[in-house]
């Protein structure tokens, strides 16, 4: 596997949000250039919140709105704080990845402040992109989606440690998986029996 | 001896599939601490299997996956009788595995099983709940040895009882005599006494 320059990494830590947000702050030009404020509005928050938004737009006070058309042509902003933690989350994660356009994307607990709505569209609009993408979880709702989905040329690795601390890891396939839960068995009860 | 979803360090001495899983796992859980021992039975259902079908189903898969001394780990089913039906009804169990043999063993009210999977050999049990149709009627049975009354063997009814005497299941279980429990949930205590030699 070749991995070509960058690598993104999320993790569940709001200090990285906190971070991340400010350096969108500071290239909301390039972010409105790319036409990635539009993009990831589209083809993911207005799937996640079931609402019809524009575009995120930066406004006053550096606060991020969601753009709103209503039928008699007004247009309405919300503020994507009053929206929810986890739509702000993935808004965030989103435009940082839409603008560096990493070969590869590490994201930690990607249920993190998410239903399960949200992981399902978060999860399609990942495997859509030209990146490679590897996430940790320890939700049941998680890998019930990545089997519903079934992502080409996925891996699911079972990491544990030992007694003596040591990291061992099982390979199985979507298809294992899936055989698993479709058997009524929580995988996550018997990782040390597998 | 404990009933747990997830396997702590204890001697894993059976892993259990609830065909239904409403009162199951409680009453199992509670009559399992009347034991002493640090053994454990582990049951990584996700919900209550739905039918003997499903449970089979569920051990099926265990077998296949689980990296275990299936010889000496037993595999429990614990299932409502309105489930099943008699020795007859077992013969579902050929659709996952070859069996060897279907014992009915009246007397400790459990059906034990001789079955091949692949190259694993064990003994899974069945567990029938219910003179007629469900745990609830072990439930009630358990409250009139203990409480001298009567309660319809409905999940409202035992709820009401419960309530009405500050109460929940756990408590029925802890609170009852040895001699109560034998007699409304005889083969759940059998089969623990089997498994724990």
């Amino acid at each position: 596997m070749k991995i070509n320059s960058m690598v993104a990494f999320i993790p569940n830590d709001s200090n990285f949000l906190k971070s991340v947000r400010e350096k969108i702050v500071s290239a909301w030009s390039t972010i409105m250039k790319s036409g990635a404020n539009v993009r990831v509005v589209r083809d993911l928050i207005s799937r996640v919140v079931h609402d019809e938004f524009t575009e995120v737009y930066l406004g006053a006070n550096n606060v991020l709105e969601l753009r709103k058309e209503l039928p008699d042509d007004k247009v309405f902003w919300i503020r994507v704080t009053d929206i929810g933690d986890g739509v702000e989350r993935l808004l965030i994660s989103a435009l940082y990845l839409e603008v560096l356009r990493p070969k590869l994307v590490l994201w930690d607990d990607i249920e993190a402040s998410a239903h399960p709505g949200l992981i399902e569209v978060l999860i399609k609009w990942l495997i859509n992109k030209n990146w490679q993408i590897v996430i940790s979880t320890h939700s049941i709702d998680v890998l019930n989606l990545l089997t519903k989905i079934a992502p080409a040329d996925t891996l699911i690795w079972v990491l544990r440690s030992d007694e003596y601390d040591r990291l061992n890891i099982k390979q199985l396939t979507i298809d294992d998986v899936a055989d698993i839960l479709e058997s009524n068995i929580d995988i996550r009860r018997i990782l040390d029996q597998l | 001896m404990i009933l747990s979803h997830t396997p702590t360090k204890r001697e894993i001495v059976s892993f259990v599939v609830f065909g239904d899983g409403r009162y199951d796992f409680r009453v199992l859980k509670a009559i399992c601490e009347k034991f002493n021992g640090a053994k454990e039975l582990v049951s990584p259902q996700l919900q209550g299997a739905k039918g003997l079908t499903n449970s089979l189903r569920s051990v099926a898969k265990l077998l296949d996956i689980l990296r275990i001394n299936v010889e000496k780990t037993k595999f429990v089913i614990l299932i409502d009788k309105e489930h099943i039906g008699d020795i007859k009804q077992m013969k579902k169990i050929t659709e996952f595995f070859i069996s060897e043999s279907i014992k009915e063993d009246v007397q400790k009210q459990f059906f034990k099983f001789k079955i091949l999977r692949g190259s694993k050999k064990t003994t899974p049990y069945i567990i029938v709940m219910g003179y007629n149709k469900c745990i609830e009627e072990n439930i009630s049975h358990l409250i009139e040895k203990n409480y001298e009354e009567r309660v319809a063997p409905t999940r409202q009814s035992i709820r009401e009882f419960l309530r009405r005497k500050g109460i929940n299941l756990e408590d029925l279980i802890r609170r009852a005599s040895q001699k109560a429990l034998n007699e409304a949930f005889g083969n759940v205590v059998e089969l623990l006494k089997e498994i724990d030699r």
